[in-house]
């Protein structure tokens, strides 16, 4: 977005995530609004109401599919592992799409970091004409939606580019295969890995790359052996951010796979699964949501200081 | 090449966690040699060089993933399905080809006249304007009240991530979180929570998803509004903590209420967060799409443009291999309606970011 994040995480427009907990402000403030009634029951109400509804899909996950059909959730009647059994044995469909997401995030999250820092560090470190042009229509391209490039993007995946009759790029062959997918998310992923990898860079000292110069360091050389270990803490912050894009998205997983459930990721599944009216099955939606929901809920809950980062760079992906 | 292509299409989980393997390897073994070879660029035009190896990778993905794809859709929205070369524009440098060449026929803006005109896609169109009015306001007011209403209590860190956990859910598992809550009564006994309250208050069950129309959109904002407060919460507690203590102390000193602080201080400060917030929250409502999907609601009057797009696209046969070419047509129409009205909010960003760019 619009925010410019430093190394340091502090950012203009949107200030200082790390001011998440609570007390960071100025020493010497008073806890003033601790005995307002109506903040306490704002607070209250709005921390139930958003609690609930996941309280009650995991609950539901436990019951049987008797208890589920004959009564709600806060019953707590029909406790039971069978349904989490089921979605993870090795014959259900749910654990096969489990897999494909695993499979499918990994590398559609380490190809754009690589290939972010590789263009951020020309954009900030080498002078070039044009240079500030290039920086600003990749930045626009991060608003573009999925929807308009999703579709030509899987056509050049089966068949290759062609003007006319003249093939400019043959079929890559990456047609019905994970490789599809992580494809599609690399590209789409690259105008914010781009802009975020940018903004921490331009924060390095330029005394430092010059010293560096001055030394008969090469570019690749300095990009290996200064700028990669200085600018981690923007690596681990897009990762996170890009690991749980990938792991929650439905449409681009939805397209690029067409439906082949050998690849499609778990989104795709329980969707298809929701979707359709109470056929066989549907008392296993409730584990099987769980289980895709708890994965980025553990990874966000361990590296929450870094995807918040990540989110104010950045949230107007896709 | 033929073990490649055999794990490539393996459909044991091993053979894919191989050929992932394989090919994260191969990716970065390409780039270590890209880096070999900026070192031992020629010694004229040595930097332009350089930043163009840099950029190269980053170029190549940009321009098949996204630049190739935006002329391609919009071309193709504004041509048939047919090929009719009569109608094509001549391209100068190719003579005997046409810039239409691969969509077929410029056809005057059928494929724009056919989203209005068709009473599907205006309900859409409608549906989505509704979702993009309603939830990023709700969604932002009630992220700044929650922000400022658990300002420095005791356990905000806490109240903060209850809020903020849903950022991390997929719509897909929101969506079944709240298919359970709306869940109509059934003759077995079940019913969702929503339905058990409204009981109590004499009202019907609120009939998810069979309504259509604006109420099933409205209970879908619902679960919107549920899922992006917490991202507007975080931002603008953060926000709301860098106002300095002694502006809202002096007015209330000046005898300000603690509404009036609120109002007339905190929220002019935090001015330029807010709109940041709002037009955030606005480009992931109009492309919304997920929980349309997930509820199934395009079947019952609650389509959006992004969901029209999906339905048209898998009209046109490109996935099944059976369908009317028009339809894929019709799908780059609303994929193009859709990047007209981000447009203004991408337009609004490029500024400030320019802006931001000077002022250093």
């Amino acid at each position: 977005m619009t925010t410019v994040i430093t190394p340091t995480g502090g950012a203009p427009a949107a200030p200082d995530p790390d001011s998440i907990a609570p007390g960071a402000g100025p020493a010497g403030r008073v806890r003033r609004r601790l005995t307002n009634p109506v903040s306490s029951a704002v607070a209250l109400v709005v921390g139930v109401l958003w609690t609930i509804p996941t309280i009650g899909l995991l609950v539901q996950s436990f019951r049987g599919k008797h208890a589920q059909d004959t009564s709600g959730w806060w019953h707590f009647s029909g406790l039971t592992f069978d349904n989490y059994d089921r979605v993870l044995s090795g014959n259900g469909t749910v654990l096969k799409n489990l897999i494909n997401s695993i499979v499918i995030v990994v590398p559609a999250a380490l190809i754009p970091i690589a290939v972010s820092a590789l263009a951020a560090y020309a954009l900030v470190w080498i002078d070039f004409r044009g240079r500030d042009w290039v920086y600003i229509a990749i930045f626009a391209l991060q608003v573009v939606p999925l929807q308009v490039a999703v579709v030509p993007l899987l056509r050049f995946v089966v068949s290759g580019a062609h003007i006319g009759s003249v093939t400019i790029f043959p079929s890559t062959g990456l047609a019905g295969t994970v490789g599809a997918i992580w494809l599609a998310h690399a590209c789409f992923a690259l105008p914010l890995a781009i802009f975020l990898m940018h903004n921490f860079m331009s924060e390095i000292p330029r005394d430092l790359m010059e010293a560096a110069r001055i030394d008969g360091a090469s570019h690749g050389q300095i990009f290996r052996q200064i700028m990669l270990p200085l600018v981690r803490p923007a690596l681990a912050a897009f990762g996170i951010f890009q690991f749980l894009w990938v792991w929650n998205d439905l449409f681009v997983g939805l397209v690029m796979s067409g439906g082949n459930p050998d690849i499609s990721p778990i989104t795709v599944a329980i969707s298809n699964l929701q979707n359709s009216t109470s056929g066989a099955g549907g008392e296993l939606l409730p584990a099987a949501a769980f289980v895709s929901i708890v994965i980025p809920l553990v990874v966000f809950i361990a590296l929450q200081r870094y995807f918040v980062r990540g989110l104010l760079a950045g949230s107007v992906k896709g | 090449m033929s073990w490649l292509h055999d794990l490539a299409h393996s459909s044991s989980g091993w053979g894919k966690f191989f050929f992932a393997l394989l090919i994260v390897a191969a990716f970065f073994a390409v780039i270590g040699l890209l880096l070999l070879l900026i070192d031992r660029a020629p010694k004229t035009g040595r930097e332009k060089i350089q930043a163009f190896l840099f950029l190269l990778p980053a170029l190549v993905l940009l321009g098949i993933g996204l630049v190739g794809p935006i002329i391609r859709t919009a071309i193709s929205s504004l041509t048939s399905g047919e090929v009719d070369r009569r109608n094509c524009v001549p391209l100068a440098s190719l003579p005997g080809r046409c810039v239409l060449d691969q969509g077929g026929a410029w056809n005057n803006f059928a494929n724009f006249r056919w989203v209005f005109a068709n009473s599907d896609q205006r309900s859409a169109f409608w549906n989505t304007i509704l979702w993009t009015l309603i939830a990023p306001a709700a969604a932002t007011l009630i992220g700044l009240i929650y922000a400022y209403a658990i300002d420095k209590i005791r356990g905000e860190a806490f109240a903060k991530a209850l809020v903020f956990l849903p950022t991390a859910i997929s719509f897909v598992g929101a969506a079944v979180i709240w298919g359970l809550m709306y869940q109509q009564p059934s003759e077995n006994g079940a019913s969702g929570l929503v339905n058990v309250i409204l009981k109590w208050f004499g009202l019907g069950p609120l009939n998810f998803p069979t309504a259509g129309g604006w109420k099933l959109t409205l209970m879908m904002i619902v679960v919107m509004i549920w899922i992006q407060a917490g991202f507007a919460t975080v931002v603008l507690s953060a926000a709301i903590k860098s106002v300095p203590a002694e502006l809202s102390e002096a007015a209330r000193i000046d005898g300000a209420t603690n509404g009036q602080a609120f109002r007339r201080v905190v929220i002019p400060s935090i001015r330029p967060t807010l709109i940041v917030v709002l037009v955030t929250i606005s480009v992931a409502t109009l492309k919304v799409f997920d929980l349309v999907r997930t509820f199934a609601a395009d079947q019952f009057g609650g389509s959006t443009l992004a969901n029209q797009m999906y339905n048209e696209y898998l009209q046109s046969g490109l996935s099944a291999g059976s369908g009317s070419p028009i339809g894929e047509h019709h799908s780059s129409a609303l994929a193009m309606v859709i990047f007209i009205l981000v447009i203004p909010f991408v337009a609004y960003q490029v500024r400030q970011m320019v802006k931001q760019r000077a002022a250093r």
